[in-house]
């Protein structure tokens, strides 16, 4: 090797070098107010299977703050945020310890995936950060109660407690009788369709078959050759997963055998309607949020990221733009107080309308919120899901 | 039950036919050149996202996308050849380092390029439906997909064993200083089948995509299958890939569909009674 050229292992040692110099952590400081910032740390998914989700939710959070005039009681608000990890526990353990000890974060919005809120929560809950969870966790109230001790908020609410009157809506308003059942094989799918079998069968449906796919099958056609008949499918797999699906279901010609319901939405967003195309046209899915809702606070909303970003904002962003006004309205009750107990409580009794709806919590910490049935329908060329009805205050199952 | 054999039969076929496309550009480099390269599989999904681009964004035709891809993941193989990998060889941890490595890079820059939305399967339009049989519909892009595998298999096989350039790279394969000492540049051969691999796994990343989408993890997601398969079959032959490639096919559609409890680890299971009987894999020779 001649001396003074840079031979390939020395570009790659440079390029390490640049990639590690990047700042991974942002944080925004606000214009001048008086007093020491309040500290709102952000942790969502920048990297891995959704990481197409954390730029929106950092996007509505800082709409929200901007509204805000990043100040709240008379302190200025800094935002720090740092990516939860494409998948996985152990990197988003790492980022919240950073997030709480060395940036000292007043609040956490964050994480978004279970698995990710599973394994932060007992060190949060230990540390008393009041924690604002994004996205549905899963779990009955006993449980989430015992490992959430009153610190980490289900802002997003827990797959369960929409699931279960989604399967009761199946049965009572769609006059589905017998049901077949696919869903992921983790901790989210088991939970969700697990509770809207659940929700189905108590008001006597029944089910004929269940298959649950695991994470990272890359083929779907297998599941749908042994797929059962029954009067509907009740789908839930994660956005890749489930565009496979849909689209093998259609070239099958399946939907005319069986029509699909979908608890969970979220899954499927607007790009996933339009790259899918008509073939989506009928579906009825569940959602806590879509951005046809009829009200001011969301109309506020939904113009103000559409200006702001461009493109309308969808159940994710408007999770995390209810998230912050959980948060900043937590604040505005204590009047600018971070002691950990008092914001604990005052978040507690807050009751609040969001884009989302009505929220409010139990005593220790679990969301009540509205959620909707809504059906997919194509409008001046768009495909849209338009609410077709409200199921409000929907509580956790198994207090 | 025979609805089920029957299309079940095809879907381990049509499957495997995707994962012979992904493999074969690896086993190729792994066996003639000695170079384990883990980005494989992010250059497959980099082929798989220009395809996209060029076929669903642009609206080309889905031919020329799948040419256009090829040649994309060609040409960043060639870099990554030319600029990192040609001072690796004979080094195998520096390879398994460097190149899993370009995973993460390639992943993330996609996701600046691309963005971090999943990508709908997509096809071409007179492959989107789907024909009749006896009952039942199947989908005409997996038969094509299975049309397009057979043949390119044909013409590697025959690259590979029936034409000079296929008899160059084996003598290099065998020994390199011979060759060398006969007058043959083999950084030059090297370079040009590295590039050809790099060229499969974007081809097959569009091929792919007809079923499988494009999304960010799925460099990831395909490498792991691409090295059963590998290791299943035996390096450096096109004839081990692809038996590799129809067994873990088959196994995995038919374990699915018979044992689903099983579905996580059925293809893990072969592969470790495969290793158990033949260490060099079903067609391989010792690397």
């Amino acid at each position: 090797m001649k001396q003074g050229r840079i031979t390939g292992l020395g570009w790659l040692i440079c390029l390490f070098l640049v990639i590690i110099a990047m700042p991974s952590t942002s944080a925004f400081a606000a214009p001048a107010s008086q007093g020491k910032p309040i500290k709102i740390g952000v942790l969502v998914p920048m990297t891995g299977a959704s990481a197409e989700t954390g730029p929106k939710m950092k996007n509505a959070i800082t709409l929200r703050l901007e509204e805000a005039k990043w100040q709240v009681a008379g302190r200025p608000i800094e935002l720090i945020s740092q990516d939860e990890g494409g998948g996985d526990p152990a990197f988003a353990m790492a980022a919240a310890k950073k997030m709480v000890e060395m940036d000292q974060v007043d609040i956490m919005i964050g994480p978004m995936n279970t698995p990710m809120t599973m394994a932060v929560a007992p060190y949060l809950a230990r540390q008393q950060i009041v924690t604002l969870t994004l996205a549905p966790v899963a779990g009955d109230a006993k449980m989430l109660s015992n490992l959430f001790k009153g610190w980490i908020f289900t802002t997003g609410g827990e797959g369960g407690q929409f699931c279960f009157p989604f399967g009761e809506f199946a049965y009572n308003d769609m006059k589905f009788r017998t049901i077949t059942t696919v869903s992921q094989d983790h901790a989210a799918g088991k939970r969700f369709m697990g509770t809207f079998v659940e929700g189905f069968k108590s008001k006597g449906g029944t089910v004929v078959q269940q298959q649950w796919v695991p994470y990272g099958t890359a083929d779907m056609g297998p599941y749908l050759s042994v797929l059962k008949d029954g009067d509907a499918l009740a789908l839930w797999l994660i956005p890749i997963d489930i565009r496979r699906f849909l689209k093998q279901y259609d070239e099958r010609g399946l939907f005319k055998k069986m029509p699909i319901v979908i608890p969970r939405a979220g899954v499927i967003d607007e790009v996933a309607l339009k790259e899918l195309g008509d073939l989506t046209l009928g579906l009825v899915a569940e959602q806590n949020y879509v951005n046809l809702l009829d009200t001011q606070v969301n109309k506020k909303f939904v113009a103000g990221y559409k200006s702001k970003y461009g493109v309308p904002p969808d159940f994710f962003c408007a999770t995390a733009y209810q998230a912050a006004s959980v948060a900043l309205a937590g604040f505005e009750a204590t009047k600018g107080d971070a002691t950990r107990d008092k914001l604990r409580q005052a978040i507690v009794s807050l009751k609040l309308e969001t884009p989302t709806g009505n929220v409010s919590f139990t005593p220790s910490g679990l969301a009540i919120l509205d959620t909707y049935f809504v059906e997919v329908k194509k409008k001046g060329g768009e495909y849209i899901f338009e609410p077709i009805k409200k199921r409000p205050a929907t509580r956790p199952l198994g207090e | 039950m025979m609805g089920i054999i029957v299309q079940n039969l095809l879907n381990g076929v049509s499957f495997g036919i995707i994962l012979f496309l992904l493999a074969s550009g690896l086993s190729i480099s792994l066996g003639l050149m000695g170079i384990l390269n883990l980005a494989h599989g992010a250059l497959y999904m980099v082929g798989g996202y220009v395809g996209w681009m060029l076929a669903v964004r642009s609206g080309w035709n889905f031919w020329l996308a799948v040419l256009g891809a090829g040649l994309a993941s060609g040409l960043l193989g060639l870099v990554i050849e030319r600029v990192f990998l040609r001072y690796l060889y004979k080094k195998r941890n520096e390879q398994v380092l460097l190149t899993f490595g370009l995973v993460y890079i390639l992943t993330n820059l996609s996701i600046w390029i691309w963005g971090a939305e999943p990508r709908t399967p997509f096809t071409a339009p007179f492959l989107s439906g789907s024909f009749n049989v006896s009952g039942w519909q199947y989908p005409t892009a997996r038969i094509a997909i299975i049309m397009i595998g057979v043949g390119l298999a044909a013409g590697l096989w025959l690259l590979q064993d029936r034409t000079r350039l296929g008899a160059i790279v084996r003598a290099g394969m065998e020994n390199k200083e011979m060759a060398t000492g006969l007058g043959i540049n083999m950084g030059a051969v090297f370079t040009a089948v590295f590039f050809v691999a790099s060229f499969l796994a974007g081809f097959a990343g569009v091929i792919g995509a007809q079923l499988l989408g494009v999304y960010p993890d799925l460099s990831l997601d395909v490498l792991l299958l691409a090295l059963v398969v590998v290791v299943v079959g035996g390096m450096g032959n096109v004839r081990g890939t692809l038996l590799g490639s129809m067994i873990i096919g088959l196994i995995h559609s038919f374990g699915v569909a018979l044992f689903p409890e099983l579905a996580m680890f059925t293809i893990y299971l072969v592969m470790v009674i495969i290793l158990l009987a033949r260490p060099a894999g079903l067609l391989g020779k010792k690397v």
